[in-house]
């Protein structure tokens, strides 16, 4: 075989070839979203911990001042626009969760509270965003930290802050307790709260729940949040 | 246009190049759209900074995928399988064309199959081949003259 032969053969082979363009492409993109997400997520662990260390000398700046409603935006903050219509959230979910697929959403109905429910790995996979406080200018820090009480809340990039935890379930027969349900939530700026959870049958862990609460896919593109 | 709509757009206007280069390195179709997947994924999280030329950025990430992955398996089989039906070509003979050219890559090593495809699928120079791959124009001639007389040997049986 010569090279006038073989790209004769890799010509004619070529032409038989028509893949499905735009599954690959919602795909890719969908991939390319988790990638980009445990990358912001790495960078946020760092983030975190030089907040933590920051914290005992020098408080928080709130223009201001005080808690509560009616407190100016922290600096570094600036208010999220959704990008995401109610009827299109399970559909956004699916794209995050490559394999799965969406299912009727039989949870209570919240006012106001918008979710995206998925089959993921034989378990429920639900990303809610509550936008009942949307607007108020309330500092996403102090909103987590009334919610959480305190430590547990840690600093992401955006200024958004995050939440996290774990229902436990007592096993009689082992006398220990079992996760029965991983639940993340994000205060994010202008009010918005997301919350990330399974049924604690789908093995998500609170990593990709992080990631999925954390996704720009749910807002408005801003060149700061590229 | 947002920078999501403009990675769509050169995903979608790249995509059957690519699928029709992976196909070719891999010899499958399943592991051509997941080889192309992760391609455009790596691609996406990188849109819109540090890259000067998308599609040739594309492209070396599509093979240095491609031989990172082969390096990690441990079996190096080709499996055959049927392909998506052609409107231009009969699908029995497209089917006898792709096995053809499977049985004369099968056996070449990743890198020489990726030389292959390089320099005549995609029709890169020497120069343009091996740098993408890192090699010495020297080291993509003879790699390639070798890998033509395999194909050629395999071919004959």
């Amino acid at each position: 075989m010569n090279e006038q032969q073989m790209v004769a053969l890799v010509e004619r082979v070529g032409e038989t070839l028509e893949p499905d363009v735009g599954r690959l492409v919602a795909g890719a993109a969908a991939r390319g979203r988790v990638r980009r997400g445990r990358r912001r997520l790495a960078g946020a662990a760092g983030a975190a911990v030089a907040v933590v260390a920051t914290a005992t000398a020098a408080p928080l700046l709130v223009v201001g001042g005080g808690t509560g409603a009616g407190v100016a935006t922290a600096p570094g903050e600036s208010p999220r626009e959704l990008a995401v219509a109610a009827g299109d959230m399970s559909a956004a979910l699916a794209t995050l969760l490559p394999g799965s697929r969406v299912v009727a959403d039989d949870q209570p109905y919240q006012f106001q509270v918008q979710r995206g429910v998925v089959r993921w790995r034989g378990g429920t996979v639900t990303v809610a965003i509550d936008t009942r406080s949307a607007g108020v200018s309330t500092p996403a820090r102090e909103r987590c930290l009334a919610f959480a009480g305190g430590p547990p809340c840690a600093a992401m990039p955006g200024g958004v802050w995050l939440f996290e935890h774990g229902r436990m379930e007592f096993d009689a027969r082992t006398g220990e307790e079992q996760p029965l349900q991983d639940h993340v939530r994000a205060y994010v700026p202008g009010g918005f709260v997301v919350d990330a959870y399974d049924d604690g049958a789908a093995s998500v862990g609170r990593r990709l729940l992080r990631t999925l609460a954390l996704d720009g896919v749910w807002w408005v593109a801003r060149p700061d949040t590229q | 246009m947002s920078k999501d709509r403009e990675f769509e757009q050169f995903a979608v206007a790249r995509t059957p190049q690519l699928y029709r280069s992976a196909y070719l390195l891999c010899g499958d179709r399943h592991r051509a759209e997941d080889l192309v997947q992760e391609t455009l994924a790596k691609v996406y999280v990188k849109w819109g900074r540090r890259i000067d030329n998308p599609a040739a950025y594309a492209q070396t990430t599509l093979v240095r995928t491609y031989i990172s992955q082969q390096r990690r398996r441990s079996s190096q089989e080709v499996p055959y399988d049927d392909l998506p039906e052609s409107a231009t070509v009969d699908p029995a003979e497209a089917a006898d064309l792709r096995m053809g050219l499977q049985d004369v890559l099968d056996g070449l090593v990743p890198l020489d199959r990726a030389v292959l495809v390089l320099r005549y699928s995609e029709d890169l120079a020497v120069a343009e081949v091996a740098d993408l791959l890192g090699l010495s124009p020297g080291a993509v001639k003879n790699r390639s003259m070798r890998a033509l007389e395999r194909a050629r040997e395999r071919a004959s049986r």
